[in-house]
């Protein structure tokens, strides 16, 4: 029988071996339970597309570009997969092995699964329907992997259309495994929810809060002049004990707290938020008693214009933060060394509107595109809808090549993800199982 | 995490690999011991939370002992709470089979020197390369192990071939498979996510962890809070 020392010596040994893992999760802003980090030059993006009325064929698609320079396509659109229909497509997601990716829709509450074995041709492997019935959420918005499993978080419910809604956990399969409201008046929250983002280390969850179907369906110009519905947004974010599923706090960050980035630094256990009615950068973090706290640590832009934050990205070392305003189209880099007093140090227009943003593991090459939600993006002329690419000295972007996605055919470009060729055949492949491995 | 399929070695990492892992350990142990004494564990207590059914484990023939009497794999997932990965005997990547093979002994010496536990526990580990891990030389590491097998017992399995093996592996959602050259080519390296899969009475998955963020003392946890759960109602929910 082993001593106890010696157990947790090994024990030890373990996390030392697994730390690097650990702390360099995947590219930025995947769960930290992603495996197969594309830390080099990344092959393919993946960009899941609203489809648009008298574009192409209208209908929602997955398109995949040619993302690596050194390939002839380089800045192409080499695949597109069109799903049918338009439901609102918005967010995507890596199971843990990276197999698959699921896509979902705000507005029917379709959630679609993607083969992405082999990344220049992915296939569409199931669709499920049923998220909205069979758990009374509506609008699957973030999928969040942790191991064998996708955690994919409503915008709203299926009895009112409003704000409150939950978690649903997933087998990888697509097999319901739990879920769980989100924490309402008994514990000061609003229910409401919007991003996923886990620290493993400390078993906390942190969840962010926007706002119902009915509201984000609305015309935004309708939606900014009613007075009732500007007050239906969320103004909270949810400490949840991650082993447990069980929210354990709720903290007061008014103004539509959105996209949650926990630093991969190693020794940091902290997270930055931004919220898109009032703009400001939020530092989640423990005080000295050891208490999850929120506090506003930054104006992004001038807040009395309101320019909309939306997507936020974090560079791999935690030391900088992109941070896209939508109504203004620009890119904003701030300095977050110290992450108490960040400093916005560059920003860029981007186009007449830019939503979400997309930085490769070394941090040299950053990707935007245009849509936020059909409804809110911008009329006629202003209607940008591009993917960009450009390369990062630290100083300056340089823009690299850009796809008008209308004169593509395309439709609305929103939620990108990088994929790369895969370096292994699955075991068992010389025979028909590999087929089989591949396939749902 | 990958490993060169050349000579079978029946130890599952070389000296120099433990001689570098003791003094990670030593350092790290240290380092341990005082992050739990200043901030105590994140985690929750044995029995306070649920561990929800994921999957079932998959109907499968495995080997243990002899190449000539298939067994069903759902006989080493029910009946006690099992804990299972996938391993190699060859495998050296550090960052691969070694923390499976340490975390393993880790949870093994607290299942012995816990009486609460004895003979309500198994560990079962399968291999990812059936051609070289024949039941005969996995023998060996069951030897070795043989007299603490009512207590803590420790099974190592193999398959027919990877075809046998293949249909786990997806039903459990283990990706692993060979390194490509650069012709596209499959290697003999071996590459595979790390994972372990926590398994009830009933052969229900309850948990799935992957080596970079696994802690046998969670697992612990999680193997006493099903423990507690099948004292308090006889059977899961």
């Amino acid at each position: 029988m082993k001593s106890k020392f010696l157990s947790g010596l090994i024990f030890a040994a373990g996390l030392v071996l697994a730390a690097p893992q650990a702390l360099h999760a995947d590219e930025t802003c995947n769960s930290p339970f992603t495996a197969a980090l594309v830390t080099g030059q990344e092959q393919f993006m993946h960009v899941w597309t609203l489809g648009m009325v008298g574009v192409g064929d209208e209908s929602d698609k997955l398109v995949t570009v040619d993302v690596d320079p050194k390939s002839s396509n380089y800045g192409k659109v080499i695949h597109s997969l069109s799903v049918g229909g338009r439901g609102e497509a918005h967010h995507t997601g890596f199971t843990d092995d990276r197999r698959f990716l699921w896509a979902g829709r705000l507005d029917d509450s379709k959630i679609i699964i993607f083969d992405i074995s082999k990344p220049a041709e992915p296939k569409k492997v199931k669709v499920i329907e049923d998220f909205a019935d069979r758990t009374g959420y509506v609008g699957p918005h973030t999928f969040y992997a942790i191991p064998g499993r996708m955690i994919v978080q409503g915008l709203s419910n299926t009895m009112d259309h409003g704000g409150k809604t939950g978690i649903v956990v997933y087998t990888n399969d697509g097999e319901i495994v739990s879920q769980h409201d989100m924490p309402g008046d008994d514990m000061g929250g609003d229910a409401y929810g919007y991003d996923i983002g886990i620290n493993p280390n400390q078993n906390t969850m942190l969840t962010s809060s926007f706002t119902g179907w009915t509201n984000y369906m609305m015309d935004f110009g309708a939606l900014v002049k009613d007075p009732v519905a500007m007050k239906n947004f969320g103004n909270t974010m949810a400490v949840w004990d991650l082993k447990a599923m069980k929210p354990i706090k709720v903290l007061k960050v008014p103004g539509a707290p959105l996209e949650i980035r926990w630093s991969l630094r190693p020794g940091d256990d902290w997270a930055l938020t931004s919220t898109a009615l009032t703009s400001k950068l939020w530092l989640i973090k423990k005080d000295d008693q050891g208490e999850w706290q929120a506090k506003a640590v930054s104006d992004i832009g001038d807040p009395s214009k309101i320019p909309l934050p939306v997507d936020i990205s974090i560079t791999a070392n935690g030391k900088g933060l992109w941070v896209n305003t939508f109504l203004d189209g620009t890119t904003r880099f701030f300095d977050i060394s110290d992450i108490e007093n960040p400093k916005e140090v560059y920003s860029k227009t981007i186009g007449n509107q830019v939503n979400m943003v997309s930085q490769s593991w070394d941090g040299k090459r950053v990707y935007f595109t245009t849509s936020l939600l059909a409804n809110w993006d911008k009329k006629g002329r202003e209607n940008d809808q591009f993917l960009k690419a450009y390369d990062w000295d630290g100083k300056e972007l340089t823009e690299k090549f850009a796809i008008d996605f209308v004169k593509e055919g395309l439709g609305r470009a929103h939620h990108m993800k990088f994929s790369a060729k895969p370096n292994s055949s699955a075991l068992g492949s010389t025979s028909e199982t590999y087929q089989s491995l591949l396939s749902n | 995490m990958k490993g060169y399929l050349a000579v079978p070695n029946p130890f599952p990492f070389r000296a120099g690999y433990a001689a570098i892992l003791l003094v990670l350990c030593s350092l790290l142990a240290f380092q341990g011991i005082a992050q739990a004494d200043s901030a105590g564990s994140p985690f929750p207590e044995p029995g306070s939370y649920q561990l929800y059914r994921i999957q079932k484990v998959p109907d499968a023939y495995v080997l243990e002992h002899s190449s000539w009497w298939p067994r069903s794999l759902s006989t080493y997932a029910s009946g006690k709470v099992t804990l299972l990965s996938f391993f190699y005997a060859t495998c050296r990547d550090p960052t691969g089979c070694p923390v499976i093979w340490s975390s393993f002994e880790t949870i093994h010496a607290e299942i012995l020197d816990d009486p609460k536990l004895h003979g309500k526990v198994r560990l079962v580990m399968i291999s990812l390369v059936p051609s070289l891990d024949t039941p005969e030389r996995l023998e060996l590491f069951s030897f070795a192990r043989r007299s603490t097998h009512e207590d803590a017992p420790w099974h190592f399995l193999t398959t027919w071939s990877e075809s046998y093996l293949a249909p786990i592996l997806k039903e459990l959602g283990q990706a692993a498979g060979r390194e490509l050259d650069a012709y596209g080519e499959p290697t003999q390296f071996i590459t595979h996510q790390v994972k372990f899969f926590l398994i009830d009475e009933s052969s229900w998955v309850r948990e799935i962890y992957t080596s970079g963020f696994f802690s046998p003392e969670v697992a612990l946890n999680d193997i006493k809070t099903l423990l507690l759960e099948e004292k308090k109602t006889g059977k899961p929910d």
